[in-house]
């Protein structure tokens, strides 16, 4: 015989409560879990620049590729300059300049700031399905999230949906828990399997998907991007910078060999590079193009990403590029 | 009288606890304790948002 389960509605709401209230836990939870993830410590490390007189910044080609203390070596003029890396990985313009605020209001003065990007960074327009806010991109949630808005595109739907997702740790840190999971699916998928070739930033082949798929898609990319300007948060970290009377110089990180050879040795990065040229000296910033500073394959982890020896070699060629803080002149393309 | 195999009393427990079933199997202890089934919808939630990321683009996950 069947047994029945009845409930009134008051036994309901109880039940929608209790499991309510276990849900509100998950969220304290979540919330206390995620008090140090890589974009917290980066803010924390924005507040902590008070004395730094140059300031790195972009996503994880500098996170990886920027080493203060050989970009400070002890004989260096920049001795008496303090050097901070506040690049984070897996993050836009928009995140960078959210940091670079922070610095900036934790009353630090820099007198230098280096902004290193790649292929397009400068120029795409941003734009964001709440979907696409995991990772490190959890700080557009938490810090200056109405400032941080206006310089991306999302649907009304998106924007909804972002406004409710900020408010509540379990959906914005949601990313943070998945990648626990996802870890852990790979550990099991690696067993009995040849060991994957992994950088600092995760696994090496992944980074392949963040280059274009083809030469042509790149060109195509290139044409349509000379037509157009900065993108608003780009402009809005030089005005920035530049309230602040810090000098920006607009670095094209080094790329290894396989990047240039199929994208940057064509027609069409060449004029999107002097597009980009130009728009940056009409903001009175400085350009250097470091694209082909590293040409041995070997200093790359992967196929974006210096290794720890390749970045070593790029701070020291970049501390010598911009050795002197006090000319007019410097960190000049050479 | 056909008798439940075990698998078939399980499978039956766990359509009753997952909702796609109204009664439990025989000798399933029916109880409308609120605490027992908000904890238990509680956890459900909690195990689907650990696991609903499989379809996220994770290329950087170490950062």
């Amino acid at each position: 015989m069947q047994q029945q389960l009845s409930i009134n509605r008051r036994q309901f709401g109880a039940t929608l409560l209790v499991c309510l209230a276990i849900l509100a836990a998950g969220n304290l939870v979540v919330a206390r879990l995620t008090a140090h993830t890589v974009s917290r410590r980066v803010l924390e490390d924005a507040r902590n620049a008070t004395s730094a007189q140059v300031v790195a910044l972009g996503n994880s080609l500098v996170r990886a590729g920027f080493v203060r203390d050989v970009f400070l070596p002890a004989h260096a003029p920049f001795t008496k300059f303090p050097a901070v890396n506040l690049a984070l990985g897996a993050s836009s313009p928009v995140e960078q300049l959210l940091i670079l605020r922070e610095a900036f209001r934790a009353k630090s003065n820099p007198r230098l700031l280096i902004y290193g990007f790649y292929d397009f960074q400068l120029t795409d327009p941003l734009s964001f399905s709440n979907a696409d806010i995991i990772g490190n991109h959890d700080i557009l949630y938490y810090q200056e999230p109405e400032f941080a808005r206006s310089f991306f595109q999302m649907t009304r739907y998106d924007s909804a949906a972002f406004e409710m997702t900020r408010r509540f740790p379990m959906l914005a840190e949601r990313g943070a828990v998945w990648a626990k999971v996802e870890l852990f699916r790979r550990f099991i998928t690696q067993q009995g399997m040849p060991p994957e070739l992994r950088t600092r930033f995760g696994r090496a082949a992944d980074f392949t998907l963040l280059e274009a798929k083809s030469k042509d898609e790149f060109e195509q990319h290139c044409l349509q991007a000379a037509q157009g300007g900065l993108n608003a948060a780009i402009s809005e970290i030089i005005r920035e910078a530049q309230q602040h009377s810090t000098r920006s110089v607009f670095i094209v990180m080094p790329l290894p060999p396989k990047h240039i050879e199929t994208f940057y040795e064509t027609v069409a990065w060449s004029a999107y590079q002097r597009h980009i040229r130009q728009l940056l000296a009409a903001q009175g910033v400085a350009y250097l193009d470091a694209s082909r500073w590293i040409p041995d394959a070997s200093k790359f982890g992967d196929a974006l990403h210096l290794s720890d020896q390749g970045a070593e070699e790029f701070s020291r060629r970049l501390a010598a590029a911009c050795s002197d803080l006090e000319r007019a002149k410097f960190c000049e393309d050479n | 009288m056909k008798r439940m195999t075990p698998s078939t009393w399980l499978r039956q427990l766990l359509e009753f606890l997952g909702g796609s079933a109204d009664h439990p199997p025989a000798g399933f202890p029916v109880t409308a304790n609120p605490l027992f089934w908000g904890v238990w919808w509680g956890a459900l939630c909690l195990v689907i948002y650990v696991f609903c990321g499989q379809s996220s683009k994770f290329i950087y996950i170490d950062f």
